[in-house]
């Protein structure tokens, strides 16, 4: 893997201005800190991160003075800088999403096999496997690169045949959605789909609702009713579901995960990333989506291998996403916008990436590979200290800090929205259903739009 | 369990009910073109003349707008997701996003365009006075300024040529004297004063 890594910035320092290549490392590696303290923030989304960083070019532009950059230079190396937060952000933010927000044993099988790992003491192995999946994805979607141009663009033209077919392509995910949703657990039988599809109906009559809404920070901060939406139906539900069904926090073992399967491993990361591939395209929907997608390409698992895989659809779309940008000049993600907005992009038409896209996976590879061994680092500091403090007051801390965000970004609509927004993401945990149901909250609204 | 299901589900409708009748409530900001940069990242609603428009490989609509105002020369980049019926000179209303674009600002909207006036009706008060023949007893729209406003009545001036305007009182409220406006009304004669003046259906505020 390092061999492989050390070639592609081999053929990168050849491509590039021994001195450019210089400043976006330097500034890579200073993304890669700054996604490491962002990932860390519970409930806080990568655009959303990608807006504030969006909304403080203009300083970041003051600092890079001193280096007398030219102006394209400058905007590329602040468009690197966000890449590698983002990046950086896709290793870490397992870490909150582990240790915050577990649910009690009861309902445990209704959210994340993070939690369920937690509550038998084994949070840092969710944590280590997260790591190993997004690293996976990292390699792989680097190989993925130009087949990936290739299929979706000349001479396969899949991107055309998609666009073309979106309401249907989200029409059959839904169906996806319903028809696998699980029948075990509390929620047996017919009931399953039938409680899955409520939760898509109501999800979407809210993203109907909520989405054109206008929301207004009383900072000026740039944001969209998305980040309370999301933040409500994903973070702060499992945060208070948390809080009401106070779970115990067993103290950790710090065990490096055992891969007894390695075929399956690596099974779990090949479609991983390859339906994060296709994340990166379809707009709406999101890697839990893709999670449902890889898990039904490749059969029953157990929670191990879909916490490698959801971690890997998440950071190979994170990845591809910016691949896209260049391919079918449309920005799935809050970086590629940002990065649209910062930089010229040129279309990738010939065999070769353009320019711009070469200097943009210097931080791809630079905080992919370090991401992997800080997250296990950070995870496993935490896990150490986890049962030491009062669980309940982290939470308490968490749900008052994303509230507080909430309203620094979206002001008291976005409170409002958040609120409505968590009653909706409690009814899945609840019901026993799978919570990326919720995600209809973006989907259904692109269905009436590409109907 | 069954009790958090219950206030679970009886939140959310209740929620949704109430960001239903707000979302219908909320109107975007109005605002003119020279001042977008007070409101990056905002939702606005802006008017303009139309001063180019075309249609992007990717099958967007890229409308560049200019103030109402003579005096600015401010101009506006519209990024509309869906194509509108636009011509060059029509009078728009865009709903939509105050959006940094390589280091610019530009409205995005996802197709949110009114067309306030369509410039092959417009009517200039010089083409009226001289030629109020062809237009009396029909509807037309001209555009002004507000010269003086008398109870219901006011007078739209434009190059030293000016109307009488009998305007609702809804419409009264939004305007004051010197404003830039729209009218759109019936053109009549007045045999009692031997002059012209416009019935108008409507007074906007154009920039």
């Amino acid at each position: 893997m390092i061999s492989k890594h050390f070639h592609i910035t081999f053929y990168l320092v050849r491509w590039l201005k021994l001195h450019e290549f210089f400043v976006i490392v330097f500034f890579s590696l200073l993304g890669l800190i700054v996604g490491c303290v962002t990932g860390l923030i519970p409930g806080l989304h990568v655009n959303t991160i990608s807006l504030i960083l969006f909304s403080s070019v203009g300083q970041i532009a003051l600092l890079l003075r001193p280096l007398s950059l030219s102006d394209s230079l400058m905007m590329t190396t602040i468009s690197s800088f966000i890449v590698s937060v983002a990046i950086a952000h896709t290793f870490v933010n397992i870490i909150p999403a582990t240790f915050l927000g577990a649910p009690d044993e009861e309902t445990a099988l209704s959210v994340l096999p993070a939690h369920k790992l937690l509550l038998e003491g084994k949070g840092y192995e969710a944590v280590a496997l997260s790591a190993l999946g997004s690293f996976g994805a990292i390699i792989f979607s680097t190989a993925l690169i130009f087949p990936f141009k290739f299929v979706l663009s000349r001479p396969l033209d899949l991107y055309s045949i998609l666009n073309n077919n979106m309401f249907w392509i989200l029409l059959a995910i839904v169906i996806l959605m319903i028809a696998t949703e699980r029948r075990g657990g509390r929620c047996a039988g017919i009931r399953a789909p039938l409680y899955a599809l409520s939760v898509i109906i109501l999800s979407g009559v809210f993203g109907i609702i909520v989405l054109d809404m206008p929301v207004d920070s009383p900072v000026s901060l740039s944001s969209t009713v998305l980040f309370p939406a999301l933040a409500g139906l994903f973070g702060m539900s499992t945060q208070i579901h948390s809080l009401i069904s106070e779970p115990v926090i067993k103290e950790q073992d710090i065990e490096e995960p055992k891969i007894f399967n390695k075929k399956s491993t690596t099974l779990s990361i090949v479609t991983g990333a390859s339906a994060g591939a296709l994340v990166s395209v379809i707009p709406g929907v999101t890697s839990a989506i893709g999670t449902i997608i890889a898990m039904t390409t490749r059969g029953k698992t157990d929670e191990r291998q879909t916490i490698v895989t959801l971690s890997a659809v998440n950071t190979a779309c994170a990845f591809l996403v910016i691949i896209a940008l260049f391919v079918i000049l449309k920005a799935r993600s809050g970086v590629t916008i940002v990065i649209s907005s910062l930089i010229h992009i040129e279309e990738w038409s010939r065999i070769s990436p353009p320019i711009q896209l070469i200097y943009l996976l210097i931080p791809i590879v630079v905080a992919g590979s370090l991401s992997y061994p800080l997250t296990c680092f950070i995870g496993r500091k935490i896990a150490k200290h986890i049962n030491r403090i009062s669980y309940r007051t982290i939470i308490k801390i968490t749900i008052v800090m994303l509230s507080l965000l909430v309203f620094v970004f979206t002001g008291f609509i976005g409170l409002i929205v958040l609120s409505v927004a968590t009653s909706i993401g409690l009814i899945p945990i609840f019901l026993g259903v799978r919570r990326s149901n919720c995600m209809s909250v973006l989907i259904v609204p692109l269905m009436l739009h590409f109907l | 369990m069954v009790k958090r299901i219950e206030v679970s589900l009886f939140t959310a409708f209740i929620g949704i009910m109430f960001l239903y009748v707000l979302s219908l409530s909320i109107q975007p900001v109005e605002i003119s073109i020279d001042e977008v940069q007070k409101f990056e990242g905002r939702e606005v609603r802006i008017n303009g003349m139309v001063s180019d428009v075309f249609i992007t490989n990717s099958n967007n609509q890229i409308i560049l707008l200019k103030s109402m105002n003579e005096k600015s020369k401010t101009e506006l980049a519209v990024f509309s997701e869906k194509p509108v019926d636009v011509d060059i000179n029509d009078v728009v209303s865009v709903e939509g996003k105050v959006t940094r674009y390589k280091g610019k600002l530009e409205i995005v909207t996802d197709g949110r365009i009114e067309i306030i006036l369509r410039a092959s009706q417009n009517i200039s008060l010089f083409r009226l006075s001289k030629y109020p023949a062809n237009y009396v007893g029909r509807e037309i729209n001209t555009t002004g300024y507000i010269k003086s406003i008398e109870g219901n009545v006011i007078t739209v001036e434009n190059q030293s040529y000016y109307i009488s305007t009998i305007a609702s009182p809804i419409d009264l409220d939004e305007i004051s004297k010197e404003d830039h406006v729209l009218v759109r009304g019936l053109f009549l004669y007045d045999k009692q004063t031997f002059s012209y003046y416009i019935l108008s259906s409507k007074v906007v505020k154009i920039a």
